[in-house]
C-alpha cells in the first residue's frame, strides 16, 4: 500500500499499530484516555527512543465508546470514532505481542474492518505528526523579541513543544 | 545560558548569535563539546551574514545556518520540522 515521503520518519523513530480493542483493553487498561504513558504505568519523559501509537476505534454504533473524538479520512461509508490513542515505549517483545503491522502498511483510511467493533483505523498522517510532535521540545534562543514570540507560536501550531529563552 | 539550554533537554536549538553577553557561535561550540556532547539539530539564526567565517563555523558546529534578513519563519519552522 502507497504511502508518501514520511515513510522514512517513520521507520526511523515510531511504529504506528492497530489493534483490536477486545484484549488490548485487558492488557492496557490502566491507560488513560488521551494521556501519555509507558507500558509500567511511568509517565513517557521524552521522545528519544522508539514508540508504539495505538490508534483503538469503535464503530459509530458501539455501545462502548467513551468520549469519543470524530475521526474523518478513513472508509467511505462507515463512520468511526477514535475511542483512545495510546503512546509507549516499546520492546521488541511488546511489538510482538501486539501483533504490529509493517510500516508499508501505512495508509490514511482503514486497512480492515469488520462488523464485530474491531475497527482497524489509522489516524490521517498529518494528525499523527501533531500527535507525536507534542513529545518534541523545541528551545528557541532569541534576543529578538518579536522574532522570539512568531517562531514561539509557529512552533506551537505545528504542534512542537517550545521553550523560549532571551 | 549553557547551562539553562542543556538543562530543558531540548530535541532541537533555534539559536540567535547575537546573545546578551553571549556569542551564540562560542555557545553552540561549548554544545558541541566534550563536556556537554550535544548532538542533536542546531538551527543558527543571524544578521550577521556578512560576518567571515560564521556559515563555515556553523557546519563545522555540524548546525543549520539561516539569515534572519531572507528567512521567512515558516523555512526555519520547516527545518525544523524535517531534522526531528
Amino acid at each position: 500500500m502507497p504511502h508518501s515521503g514520511v515513510g522514512k520518519w517513520l521507520d526511523d523513530q515510531v511504529l504506528i499499530q492497530t489493534a483490536p480493542f477486545t484484549g488490548v483493553e485487558d492488557h492496557l487498561g490502566r491507560l488513560q484516555l488521551d494521556e501519555c504513558f509507558n507500558i509500567d504505568g511511568t509517565l513517557v519523559p521524552s521522545m528519544s527512543y522508539r514508540w508504539c501509537l495505538i490508534l483503538l476505534a469503535y464503530q459509530e454504533s458501539h455501545p462502548r465508546f467513551e468520549q469519543p473524538v470524530k475521526i474523518s479520512g478513513h472508509t467511505p461509508g462507515r463512520s468511526y470514532l477514535l475511542h483512545k490513542v495510546l503512546l509507549f515505549g516499546m520492546g521488541p517483545e511488546r511489538s510482538m505481542a501486539h501483533g504490529s503491522f509493517p510500516v508499508t502498511q501505512l495508509s490514511g483510511d482503514c486497512v480492515d474492518c469488520d462488523d464485530g467493533g474491531e475497527a482497524y483505523l489509522w489516524y490521517t498522517v498529518y494528525m499523527r505528526f501533531k500527535f507525536l510532535r507534542r513529545f518534541k521540545k523545541i528551545l528557541v534562543v532569541e534576543d529578538d523579541r518579536a522574532l522570539r514570540q512568531a517562531l514561539v507560536e509557529k512552533l506551537r501550531y505545528e504542534g512542537f513543544s517550545v521553550v523560549a529563552v532571551e | 545560558m549553557l547551562k539553562t539550554v542543556v538543562g530543558e533537554k531540548p530535541d532541537a536549538i533555534l539559536l540567535d548569535l547575537m546573545l546578551p553577553g553571549r556569542d551564540g557561535m562560542s555557545l553552540l561550540a561549548d554544545l558541541r563539546g566534550q563536556d556537554v556532547g550535544y548532538t542533536k539539530p542546531v538551527i543558527v539564526l543571524t544578521n550577521l551574514s556578512g560576518r567571515g567565517g560564521l556559515l563555515e563555523d556553523a557546519k563545522r558546529l555540524d548546525a543549520l545556518y539561516f539569515d534572519k534578513a531572507t528567512t521567512k519563519i515558516q523555512d526555519v519552522v520547516a527545518a525544523v520540522a524535517e531534522r526531528l
